[in-house]
């Protein structure tokens, strides 16, 4: 039992929300995965749909990139409304 | 209901009542010794859904007797408990637990699904409750069952070890007691032969895909119905009713 | 100014300005061999602390009281699963960290060593070394390292019922009649030090609170905490 691969559980908390990662487990294989994560992570209601995925299967971006990934989106203001200027008579857009 | 049918049915309750709560107290011996803090967690879950499905029973009871639903549990002896003997059985190991839970969650599934029906609303309310329970407590065993069954050689021959043991308890649980015979008449309560056709298939499916052999000519165990039990009732009940007993009369 | 030195700088200027770090952020192997052992340490005994109190599961002395129990103590497995997870982000697996409590090379919280004698030590235990656990663990939320805050939240949340849960048994003990008073009474003389132990050493005789504190794992040293148990 201790080589059970590890989990990484992500819960749906009411129909209309997104799945969201909310911690991680061991075991055996997906089927017991799901039914250890409502256990561990619904016991107070806390879900309506479980989503687990194998650990070593996620691929995540590396953080000493994240000024290259992430910066760049910083000055493009033209993708948010305030940046566009509307005379005062047009209430609502 | 007049005073007799009362009377009757406040000790119909016991049998379905005992049984969970015999069962849920086992399970309780297991909390913070489980194999993996997972399947720890998942057994108490068990735990709690039984033990509060007993307490639904003995609430009934108390209502219609005017007892409290801790007079039933803490304040009758062994030849009063009407539990199967399966649920009084020792955990042994991991197993063992399993196995137990199995025989014991694929007739539950079913009389419960049966107890649905009840022509009695809060029964049929009580049943309604814990048959989703009783759905994911059969999938969990069953599956724990076939895991170890069809697994290692050491699984497998430790979980024919646990069927072999635990077989000769399997055929009370559809043994009615004249009482539930009388229930079942009044459709208050299941006919456990039907319960039986389900329960005992179910069982054998996965006995089968466990790739266990089922034991034949078994010499079956009864008697628990009667309040006559197995030597582990004194004990479970020494445990179970240790402060009730030692300080009568006292509030907790 | 070395290259080393000046990721530390900048790590510390992180933490200063409250950001939180993250498992693939680079650290200190200080910090991360720090959270290592306090997270562990932290997991470990909410495991250990299941037996003294799964010691009364089978003998609790109501439904009522039996299903709290159960509940509890089956919260306090999820805990040191949420806490072990935590730890697993920083590179030690479960199985190595349950392998250093077995040889005890990790440590846990001595508390769970005294044997609950009573049922009355059973709401001791929740009203007194729960009531202690929660000031240790409330600030933990604040941690500067994400896995951990976030773990601690989902405890605090879950933990809320366990102090209240002890606070009845005792109060009931206490209302009831003499030989359940006194039954409280000695619970309470046993675990009253006990709990108060469960700060840590002296400010001045802990080696490793300085440096939590500066790094935000520790929001505040175990003298203050200690104090603020019953202010």
């Amino acid at each position: 039992m201790k080589d059970w691969p590890l989990y990484e559980v992500f819960i749906r908390s009411a129909n209309g929300l997104q799945h969201k990662h909310v911690g991680s487990l061991h075991a055996a294989d997906p089927k017991m995965a799901i039914e250890n994560a409502r256990d561990v992570y619904t016991r107070r209601n806390e879900g309506v749909s479980i989503w687990v995925v194998e650990s070593k299967y996620i691929t995540a971006s590396n953080p000493e990139e994240s000024a290259s990934l992430f910066d760049p989106a910083e000055d493009k203001i033209y993708r948010h409304p305030t940046f566009y200027n509307l005379p005062d008579e047009v209430k609502h857009m | 209901m007049n005073q007799t049918d009362t009377v009757k049915l406040v000790n119909y309750l016991m049998f379905p009542a005992d049984n969970v709560m015999i069962l849920g107290q086992r399970l309780g011996e297991w909390c913070g010794h489980g194999p993996v803090l997972e399947q720890d967690i998942a057994l108490t879950n068990i735990a709690l859904d039984l033990i509060g499905e007993a307490r639904n029973y003995y609430q009934y009871a108390a209502g219609l007797s005017g007892k409290s639903e801790d007079d039933f549990p803490f304040h009758r002896n062994e030849r009063q408990f009407k539990n199967v003997l399966l649920v009084e059985q020792p955990n042994g190991n991991w197993g063992d637990t399993l196995m137990r839970q199995c025989m014991f969650d694929c007739f539950h599934y079913f009389f419960l699904d049966d107890l649905k029906k009840s022509s009695d609303e809060r029964l049929s309310a009580i049943a309604s409750k814990s048959f989703k329970e009783a759905g994911y407590h059969l999938r969990f065993s069953s599956e724990w069952v076939i895991r170890l069954g069809d697994g290692t050689d050491e699984s497998h021959d430790k979980m024919q070890k646990a069927l072999d043991r635990l077989i000769v308890y399997f055929e009370e649980l559809f043994m009615p007691d004249p009482l539930e015979q009388d229930m079942a008449q009044l459709q208050i309560a299941p006919d456990l032969a039907q319960t039986a056709i389900h329960a005992k298939a179910k069982f054998r499916e996965i006995i089968e895909e466990a790739t266990l052999k089922m034991p034949e000519n078994v010499f079956f165990q009864k008697g628990g119905k009667q309040g006559l039990h197995t030597e582990n009732m004194g004990y479970i009940l020494a445990d179970m009713q240790y402060l009730q007993k030692t300080y009568p009369g006292a509030q907790w | 100014m070395t290259a080393h030195s000046s990721l530390e700088e900048k790590f510390q200027q992180r933490i200063d300005a409250e950001q939180k770090i993250e498992p693939r952020d680079w650290m200190p192997d200080a910090y991360r061999k720090t959270l290592i052992r306090q997270i562990s340490q932290h997991a470990h005994s909410e495991i250990v602390g299941m037996l003294p109190e799964g010691n009364w599961i089978t003998r609790a002395p109501s439904l009522k009281r039996k299903l709290a129990l159960l509940a509890k103590v089956q919260d306090e497995a999820g805990h040191g699963l949420y806490l072990y997870s935590a730890c697993e982000t920083l590179g030690i697996s479960r199985a190595e960290q349950l392998e250093q409590l077995h040889s005890g090379k990790a440590k846990y919280s001595s508390i769970f060593n005294y044997p609950t004698l009573t049922w009355a030590d059973i709401g001791a235990i929740g009203w007194l070394v729960d009531g202690a656990a929660i000031m240790n663990q409330v600030p933990l939320c604040r941690c500067s390292y994400g896995p951990y805050a976030r773990a601690m939240v989902k405890i605090c949340k879950e933990e809320s019922f366990h102090q209240r849960q002890g606070f009845e048994i005792l109060l009931t003990l206490c209302n009831g009649t003499p030989e359940q008073k006194e039954m409280a009474q000695d619970a309470l003389n046993r675990w009253w030090w006990p709990s108060l132990m469960m700060f840590g050493p002296k400010d001045a005789d802990s080696p490793h609170t300085q440096q939590s504190v500066q790094w935000k794992i520790k929001r505040f040293t175990n003298d203050e905490l200690r104090q603020n148990l019953w202010t």
